[in-house]
Formats: C-alpha cells, structure tokens, sequence
C-alpha cells in the first residue's frame, strides 16, 4: 500500500470526523444533526479499513460491517423519536426542545 | 495516475462533507452525505477491500439513507432563518474545540503515520473475499454477530413503541404538552 | 482459515444469563402478542422478574474459567463482571417489580416495556463481562437503545418524550466518538480483544502476519484511548459532558431514571476498568492520560455538586448528585491507572484492592440510588420530582420519609451507612496513590454536598400546615397497599443493605472474595 494511501485516508478520517463534530454543534435541525453523526461513523469506518488495509488485516472489513448495522439499528430506533417528538410540538429544532430548565 | 484519482476522490468526499455542512435544506444534506458514502465506497474499492465497499453501498447509502430521506418528507420540516453561528457563542466555541481537535490530531498522524507501515518490506495480506469474511463472521466473530440479531430486534420493538399511534386499548395517543 | 473451516468453542452453559435474559424478553413479547385482555397482561413482571432472577443466580455458578476469556477471548468473568452484573440485575429487578405501578399510572405498553427492561439488562450484563470493544461496543448500543426507548416510552407526556430526545442525540454522538476511538486503538494495536491488546502494550511491538514486529504507536493509542474516554465519559454523564443528564433524568419515568442512574453506569464503568487495566500494561500510559481523567473527574465533582445546590426538583437534583458520585468513583480509577499491569489474569494485589473499592462504591452507590429513586416513585404521579411536596412528608408517610432520609444521608457520606464507607476506600486509594489534590476535591465537594441533601431531609420532617390537600394526596396513602407490597419489601431489602454493609464493610469484602 502506498503510504500516500494511508496517511491521505487517515487525515481524510479526521477532516470527517471534525466536520461531523461541527455538524453536531452548528445544525438545528434534529435530523441535519444526526446526519452528521453518521459522517462521523462513516469517518471511523475509514480509518478502521485505511488501519486494516495498512497491517494486511481481514477484520476490519468485519467491525465496519458491525458498525454499520449499529447505525442502521441507531437511525431505525433515532428516527422514530425524532417522528414521536414531531407529534408532540410540531418541530425538531435543537434549541426549542426546552420543556425543561434548572 | 493512481494518485491523481486518489485526490479526486479525497477532494470529492470533502465537498460532499462541506455540503452536508453548510447546506440549509435537510434533503440536500442527506444528497450530500450520499455523494460521501459513494466516495467512501471507491476508496474502501482502491484498498481492495470490496466487500466493505459493497456493503458501504447496500446498507449506508441505499438502506439507511432512504430511511433518513424518507423520515425528512414526511416531516415536510423548513429551516428556519437563524443568527449566523459566529455569532452564537458555545457553538462558536465548541467550533473551535473541534478544529483545534483536528490540527492536533492531523499534526500526530502526519508526523507518526509513516513509523506505522512497516519498515518497508511488503506486507502480508489475510483473504479479505466475501467467503472469507464470512466463514469468520460466523466461526471467531459469532458473539458479536449474535448480538447484532439482538440489537435489531431491539431496534424494530423500539421504533415501533415510540411511533405509534394508539396504545394498547386502541385509543388514540394525545401529548399532554404542560 | 480458508479451506478447512475452523470451528469454535461455544459452550452453551457459559453465556446462560445471556440466553436466560433473552429468553425472558422473547417470552415477555410472546405472553404480551398472546393476551388478549388487560388482565392476562399481569403475568408480564413475573416472567420479567423471573428472567432477571435466574440470570443473577447463575452467576453464583461455577459456570465460568476463574478470570480467562472464553468463547475466543470475546467474554471474561471476573470479579468485576460478576459483581457488577449481580448489581446491574439487582437494580433492573427492583425496576421490574415497580413495573407494573409505572404502566398502570402512565398507561405504557407492558409487552415492550418489560421486553425492553430485560434487553437493555441484557446488553449491561454484557458490557461488564465484554473482553473485545466491538462487543462492548454493540452492548453499549443494545443497553442505549432500550433506554432510550424506555425513557420516551409514556408517550403521553411530552416531557418523557423530549428526554428521549436529547438522550438520543446526545448518545449517538457519543457512540461515535467510542467508535473512532476503537478505531485507533486497532490501529495501534491490531486487535480489539483486550488480551492482544495488553500483550502490544506490554511488549512495546505488535506482532505482524510476516512473522516480524512494528513498534507501537504511542499517537495513535493516545488518541484511540482519549476519543474512547469520551465516549464513555458521556455514557457516564462526566463533566463537561453531561448535558444531557438533567433533562433525561426528569422528562424520564422514575423507575426509568432509576436505571440509567445505577444499572447502566455499572456496565460502562465495569468497561472502563477493563479498558483502563489493559492500558496500564502501557508504560507511559499513566503520565500521557492521567490528567484526562484526573480534569474530568475534578471537573464533575465540583459542578454536579454546585449545580445541585439550585435544583428545585428532587430528580434534577439527584441528577446533578449523580455526576457528582461518577466523579468521586473516577478518582479510584485515577489511582487505578498509576498501578501499571503485569498480566490481565493476574492483577497485582494493588490493583484488586482498588477494583473491590469501586465494587463497594458502585454497589453501595446502586442501593441508595435504587431506594431514592423508588421512594421518589412511590410519591406517585406529578409528585415525583418537585421538592415542595416533599415538605412534611414524615408527617403523611414515616416510612417513605425515612427510607429517603437514610438514602439522602448515605449519598451525602455520613458514617453509618455505604456512602460513608465508599467514599472512605475511595479517598483512601486516592491518597496512597498520592493523589492528594483530587482528594482534598472529593472531601470538600461531600461537605458541599451535605448542603443540599439535608435540605431535602430538614423538608421532609418540617412540619407544615401549608402542605395542602393536593400533596397529601400524592404521598402514601394514594396507592393501594397490595400493589405496592412487593416494591415496597424490595426497596426495603435496598434499605436494609445500605445498613448492613454500612456497619460491616468486611462482609461485602468476604463475599467478594467468596
């Protein structure tokens, strides 16, 4: 593997994985905010299989497929709340969810 | 030749990324956040690792994805107009953690990725086919793998639980909003 | 592995609590799609409470290798596994038995709601005994997912709802940063087993498929451990990252709350101790990541207990007092991390010495939160968390007001109970481990912290003429006493523990070492 390869996907990884953390902190909207969540899923997938390819090793392909079907059972279990809370107020905005202070 | 596709594709998947970030509209977004996925997935092909590309196509960007564009229409949600976010203080900040999150860390990788390959000589790879992945998924990895059937059943018992729409008298659910 | 297929070693006996657990959500969804009326609906908790029941008596068997990881290293069984899920069970049964209280009050699905109490104990009881991050990784997720659910599950109230809500964001953000964590960490060490990974950091070299070695690298273990401290440190609802504690603590219902409190701590707790075990077999460990863990856990002492001081609401409050105790049990793993490992199946003496005072800490911890949480439950709907219809409790309802004062004095540390005592261990470790600073934290903040519990207690036995007609009818004598014998003797067996182990420590020594 070319080490242009690994170094150039490792940072790739952390430029994703730094976007997904401002997605989470800039975006209002409760579903723009879990999208960015599964960038940074997707970031860590990569520098899992960039790490895999680097030692020649075959399970990283396994721990991306186990990720992956976490985020699916993540977004499944995610979005029915965003959808129950919808009913409740009508929006999903972050900074209006604010029933309760202290 | 090889390199030049390489930062094409690097350059590709930081536009997706920068959409998802900067667009207003949710259903753009979640475009973008595709268009990275399928970068994603040639890159995992340039490290021929093609299971985890088809995998990365089948289950992100065609089964999770549809979800997420599916539960964005039903919601028919509008972003609304809001102060621009320099002028928001903690998100000014957490912005600011999060970047000096990745100077540092890029600097750590570009300085210490090299010492990880290595030392030149060639690097033995293990079988990373489908039959392979999968003889493994279930001999060594079956724990987890069983787990993963509980994770799911969990998922589909909770989505139903909190999207439903009566209760079990079959009356319909009303929100008590205080 | 190609060719010819390598098969491995399952013995079926060794994940018996797992399957029980299953077994009993599958049989919950099962009894719950077969009834059709309400009444046929109330073998629901004993099924429930049955499950939960046989899987702690299996860990008194002799089922397991002393300390080895067994179905290829993904699972190990050591004292902390075995106690943490022997109190992880404890907490979900006591949630069970006040069960059917909560779906009668708020009106829930009792087929999901017991399925999911026994999966999310499933996944905690996995959590503690995992050997392998992505295991522990999926457990998290499983335990997550069944609270989320059951904190949004009175979908009536919005408040319960919203709770969900932002435990949902704010626990999918922090999968994601366990999840790069684990990331590093296999690319720093090539495994995810925590045996391989204490043998690359012990050796200083990760062994490749060629037959030759490539040094370690120390950046990327650094980062690995740190983005997998955050992670958990969220799940743990340490300062800075508890955000989301208050809000889900009080939009959820009581018992819910009672778990993610105790139950689901434990198991992310018993993590962190695997984790940070395997680490210490890492010279250098302790000077690159002590101050990670020595800021974050002086971080959530000093704000959990400042911001409880202006609670008004008994759920919020315990909330705050929540982030508080996690940062009190993070100074034991401070003193943890400087012991470095020699071997993962033989810890030193030290180390085994620390482990059983954090056992202490998060049992006693578990018990009074159970009984505080419990009684809070018991003051019935609307009553649960404002502080002013505590007021002259003792008065309405003695027993309650006195089981929430032996509580509120055991959180505080005051000598005859646990609290006492696991603040003690604690405290003690820290300073042999010359940890003075975060001890002299810890003491200070529990004075601090007397404030605000025994303000609550000086409201409970205040007598008060205004306590008007609606609180009295919250408190006590509201509920039938059949429905809530069996809360009521479980709570007690949690108040008669406190107690017991308060007075005589060494009994919960000689039972860990059984």
């Amino acid at each position: 593997m070319s080490p242009l390869l690994f170094e150039g996907n490792l940072l790739l990884s952390l430029l994703l994985f730094t976007m997904g953390i401002l997605g989470v902190v800039w975006k209002r909207n409760a579903i723009a905010v879990f999208l960015s969540v599964e960038l940074m899923l997707n970031a860590a997938n990569l520098a899992i299989v960039s790490f895999a390819h680097a030692h020649g090793l075959m399970s990283g392909g396994i721990l991306a497929l186990f990720i992956m079907t976490v985020a699916a059972a993540e977004a499944g279990v995610g979005l029915a709340i965003f959808i129950a809370l919808f009913r409740a107020k009508q929006n999903i905005h972050v900074d209006e969810v604010d029933l309760m202070r202290g | 030749m090889f390199d030049l596709f390489y930062y094409l594709i690097f350059a590709l998947t930081v536009l997706g990324a920068g959409l998802v970030l900067f667009t207003r509209d949710t259903v753009k977004s979640a475009m973008a956040l595709i268009l990275v996925m399928v970068c994603l997935a040639v890159n995992f092909l340039m490290m021929q690792n093609e299971f985890v590309a088809l995998i990365q196509i089948i289950i992100y960007a065609g089964a999770i994805m549809v979800v997420f564009l599916f539960v964005v229409m039903l919601l028919n949600l509008r972003e609304r107009e809001q102060a621009p976010w320099y002028l928001r203080d903690a998100r000014f900040w957490g912005g600011a953690l999060a970047l000096a999150f990745f100077l540092l860390a890029a600097f750590g990788v570009k300085t210490f990725a090299a010492a990880q390959i290595a030392g030149g000589h060639p690097i033995v790879h293990e079988p990373s086919d489908v039959t392979s992945i999968a003889t493994s998924l279930v001999t060594f990895w079956v724990l987890p793998f069983l787990l993963t059937s509980v994770i799911l059943l969990v998922a589909v018992i909770g989505a139903v639980a909190m999207a439903r729409r009566q209760d079990e008298d079959g009356n319909e659910i009303t929100i008590d909003t205080e | 592995m190609a060719g010819q297929p390598y098969i491995p070693v399952i013995i079926i006996e060794q994940l018996a609590p797992l399957l029980i657990l299953l077994a009993g959500a599958l049989g919950c969804l099962v009894a719950d799609a077969a009834s059709n009326k309400a009444g046929s609906r109330r073998v629901l908790p004993f099924i429930a409470g049955a499950a939960l029941l046989a899987a702690l008596a299996t860990f008194f068997l002799p089922l397991w290798p002393a300390n080895r990881p067994f179905l290829e290293g993904f699972l190990r069984v050591d004292r902390f596994g075995v106690l943490g899920s022997v109190t992880i069970l404890f907490a979900m049964f006591v949630m069970t038995v006040l069960g059917p209280e909560t779906v009668r009050r708020r009106n829930l699905p009792s087929g999901e709601y017991y399925a999911l109490i026994l999966f999310a104990a499933l996944g905690m009881v996995t959590l503690s005994l995992a050997n392998e991050l992505v295991t522990a990784f999926i457990a998290i997720e499983i335990l997550s997912l069944s609270l989320y659910v059951l904190t949004g599950i009175d979908r009536r109230s919005a408040r319960s709802t919203e709770g969900a809500f932002k435990y949902f964001v704010l626990g999918a953000f922090a999968s994601a940063f366990f999840v790069m964590g684990m990331a590093f960490l296999y690319g720093a060490t090539g495994s995810t087993r925590l045996n391989d990974m204490a043998e690359v950091f012990r050796t200083g070299a990760r062994p490749l498929l060629d037959g030759s070695t490539s040094p370690l690298n120390a950046v990327f273990a650094f980062m690995g451990f740190t983005l997998l401290f955050v992670g958990i440190s969220f799940k743990l609802s340490l300062a800075p990252f508890h955000m989301w504690a208050p809000d889900v603590y009080q939009g959820a219902p009581t018992t819910t709350t009672m778990a993610i409190a105790t139950a689901s701590k434990i198991g992310v707790f018993a993590l962190l101790f695997h984790v940070i075990v395997t680490l210490a077999s890492w010279p250098p460990f302790y000077n690159a990541a002590a101050f990670l863990l020595t800021a974050v856990a002086a971080a959530s002492i000093v704000w959990g207990n400042v911001q409880a001081l202006a609670q008004t609401n008994v759920k919020r409050m315990l909330a705050f007092s929540s982030i508080a105790h996690g940062g009190y049990v993070m100074v034991a793993y401070v003193a943890l991390m400087s012991l470095p490992t020699a071997s993962l199946e033989a810890l030193s003496f030290q180390q085994q010495e620390i482990a059983e005072s954090i056992l202490l800490y998060l049992f006693g911890y578990t018990l009074m939160n159970v009984l505080a949480f419990g009684l809070a439950h018991h003051l019935g709907k609307g009553g649960e968390g404002e502080m002013k219809n505590y007021r002259g409790l003792w008065k309405r309802s003695p027993m309650a007001a006195s089981g929430m004062a032996l509580a509120l004095f055991s959180l505080t540390g005051i000598p005859p109970t646990v609290g006492f005592i696991g603040k003690f261990y604690v405290f003690r470790h820290a300073i042999e481990q010359g940890q003075y600073g975060l001890a002299v934290i810890g003491v200070l903040a529990s004075v601090i912290s007397a404030f605000y519990y025994l303000r609550l207690v000086v409201t409970m036995f205040m007598t008060d003429e205004e306590a008007g007609a609606d609180a009295a009818q919250l408190a006590g004598g509201g509920d039938s006493a059949a429905v809530l014998a069996p809360g009521t003797l479980a709570l007690g067996v949690a108040a008669g523990m406190l107690l017991l182990f308060g007075v005589f420590p060494m009994i919960f020594f000689v039972l860990v070492r059984y």
